[in-house]
């Protein structure tokens, strides 16, 4: 990771702690929660969004746009993001999907 | 805005979000699509920490996941930078409270250690109990010799220079 200074490091809160807590809790097994570990959590949540915007901002040559593509990239590259793989994967076309398809075997897939 | 969300779907509030994308970076336009991954990625986030973080927890043999077993989650999962940051942030917090605790209790600036301001209390105590048994006593004493003298009315046994009652 690249040096990471938060902006949000000021100990204010702008992510719903509650909101935190439930999905938290819709993982399997977990039971209680203290405080402070919801904080850490609301607070880590909010530095990974911070640290995913600036790199998209960065990678993308400074344009003025985030989009899906941008996110896609850093997700692909960066270590740490690499559990999230599996929610934005690179967008292709059709027709490199058709190519995919000829190469692994049409019997894989169903 | 009540309704049941079924728990896969379960996000950061869009408003939260948009809030703090604003603050990190306001000159960008977020196109919508992108809004709604980093929702998405924020929840798998959370779950990833959650289920580390039980992992370690359920290995100390808790029950309840504490700040250390958050740390130790973001440590383990290669966020280390998160941790430094965050830890910060918390003992920045705590001392603010802390101080403004300490400004709040008058009897701290008298300057006289709790031991004591109990030994104190406890005289106050004993003092008060004192004076409330000797002012019982008193009461006591005086409706007995209310009582002795109205005895003595009834009794007939006047001494010989009283004036009161009509015997000659």
């Amino acid at each position: 990771m690249s040096s990471f200074k938060p902006k949000l490091g000021d100990g204010s809160i702008i992510l719903p702690q509650a909101r935190v807590k439930m999905i938290m809790k819709s993982s399997p097994d977990t039971e209680s929660i203290s405080t402070d570990a919801l904080y850490f959590v609301t607070k880590a949540t909010e530095f990974f969004v911070e640290h995913l915007a600036q790199e998209i901002y960065e990678s993308t040559n400074k344009s003025n746009e985030l989009t899906y593509k941008g996110l896609a990239d850093i997700v692909q590259k960066s270590d740490s993001m690499q559990f999230l793989k599996d929610m934005v994967p690179k967008k292709i076309t059709y027709k490199e999907y058709q190519e995919i398809l000829k190469e692994k075997g049409n019997g894989d897939l169903f | 805005m009540a309704e049941a969300v079924p728990e896969e779907e379960l996000t950061i509030p869009r408003a939260a979000m948009n809030k703090m994308i604003k603050e990190i970076v306001p000159s960008v336009r977020v196109a919508n699509e992108a809004r709604e991954l980093i929702l998405n990625c924020c929840s798998e986030f959370i779950h990833l920490l959650a289920s580390e973080a039980n992992e370690i927890c359920t290995q100390q043999q808790k029950k309840t996941i504490n700040a250390e077993h958050i740390l130790g989650a973001l440590d383990r999962l290669g966020f280390n930078d998160y941790r430094t940051d965050a830890e910060a942030v918390l003992k920045d917090c705590k001392a603010v409270a802390a101080k403004r605790r300490r400004q709040s209790t008058r009897l701290e600036n008298l300057g006289i250690p709790e031991e004591e301001l109990l030994r104190q209390q406890q005289e106050l105590f004993a003092k008060a109990r004192e004076e409330q048994a000797a002012a019982e006593q008193q009461q006591w004493l005086q409706l007995q010799a209310e009582a002795q003298l109205s005895l003595q009315q009834q009794q007939g046994d006047f001494p010989s220079n009283s004036e009161d009652g009509e015997y000659s």
